[in-house]
Order: C-alpha cells, then structure tokens, then sequence
C-alpha cells in the first residue's frame, strides 16, 4: 500500500530557517534603501528651499533698487 | 531771455527730467501703488467684488491683500511674506506665522519673479536682466 499524501495547511506557510534569514535580510535592505531615498530628497529639497529663498531675496533686492532709482 | 531759451531747449531736445525719469516726482507708497496695479493680475482675473494688492514692500516684504464682501460683510486678509536668514516667514493678519516650504514656496517664488519682470518692464521701463533701460537694452537676436 502506497504512502497517502495528507494535506497539512502548516505546509503552506511554514518555511525554512534559511528563507526567513533571507526575507529578514530583503526586508531590511529594503527599509535602509527608503531610509536612504528619503535622506537624499531631505538634501535634495533643502537645497533647493535655500536656493528659492535666495531668489526671492534677491528679487526684493532688485525690485527696492528699482524703486530707489525711479 | 533765459526762460525763452530753455523753452527753446526743451522743444528742441526735449524735457530730460520728464522723459528719463517720469516717475521721479511720485512718494515710494504711490510707486508701490503703481506695482500693485501690475501685481494684482498675475494671479490671474480677479472675482467680481474682490480687492487684490500684492507688492513688494521693502527689500525683504511682500505682501498679499485681500478684501471681499460675503453676506453683506465684508472680510480682508492681509499675508506678509518676510525673508529671513533661515527661510521665508508667512505671516497671516499679524498673528499666525510659520515658515513656507514646498508648493507654497515655489508659488511665491514665481510670483515674484513674474512681479519684477513685469514691473520692470511695464512701469520702470527697464530691463529686468540687465537694467537697463528699455530703448537701451540690446535686441535679442533671434537664432532661428
């Protein structure tokens, strides 16, 4: 008589210790790359904030000049 | 005599102190006055029974103004856009403020330069890049 195979929903879900290792690993290098992402667009938009600031300064600047000179 | 002869200068030559400089005579807040009439419309048409000033103030003000009438009240609202060291700081009818990032930044950024370009152009007659004034500025030369 041949061995039955016995379906066992444990089977499913249940994975190796080696897979978990992998996933945890996948996990975190995932978080460190949006970790990373998300400091470059901080750097990325506090450049530019300073640079719109510096703009709309130096157009104030240019606009009382105008002015004075009228 | 000496008055025949400058009207004879002036015909000849013409007013030095009325064309190179017109609006010499005007107060700085009747200049501001003349700005705000340009920079009331670069935000686009104003609403029927709306009030709009926007102006630069000084060299590191702007401000935007507005009046309007709901339910037979009127309302107003004046935002002040102050540039700092750290950032530019909004201040809304005196009171609340808080530092402007993003699209709000970006927004009041273009509207000033928009501002200064027009001013420039329609009411200084100057040249918003070089400065100088327009009759003297050199004529773009088209590539194509």
């Amino acid at each position: 008589m041949s061995e039955s195979y016995q379906y066992n929903p444990e089977h499913e879900t249940a994975q190796p210790a080696r897979t978990q290792e992998q996933s945890i690993d996948a996990v975190e290098a995932r978080e460190a790359k949006e970790r990373a992402e998300q400091l470059r667009d901080i750097g990325r938009y506090t450049v530019m904030s300073i640079a719109t600031r510096q703009e709309v300064l130096t157009l104030s600047l240019n606009q009382e000049h105008l002015r004075q000179a009228a | 005599m000496a008055d025949i002869f400058k009207k004879a200068m002036s015909l000849i030559i013409g007013n030095a102190a009325k064309t190179e400089r017109p609006l010499r005579g005007l107060t700085e807040r009747q200049l501001i006055q003349l700005e705000s009439d340009i920079g009331r419309n670069i935000f686009g048409p104003i609403p029927e029974g709306r009030r709009r000033e926007f102006f630069c103030l000084d060299d590191s003000t702007w401000v935007w103004h507005e009046e309007w009438v709901e339910n037979k009240q009127s309302h107003s609202t004046t935002t002040r856009y102050e540039v700092h060291q750290n950032g530019i700081l909004k201040v809304m009818d005196g009171s609340n403020y808080r530092f402007i990032d993003g699209e709000e930044l970006r927004n009041l950024a273009l509207a000033t330069k928009m501002y200064y370009e027009r001013v420039s152009r329609e009411l200084y007659k100057k040249d918003p890049h070089t400065g100088l004034p327009l009759d003297q500025a050199p004529d773009i030369i088209n590539a194509a």
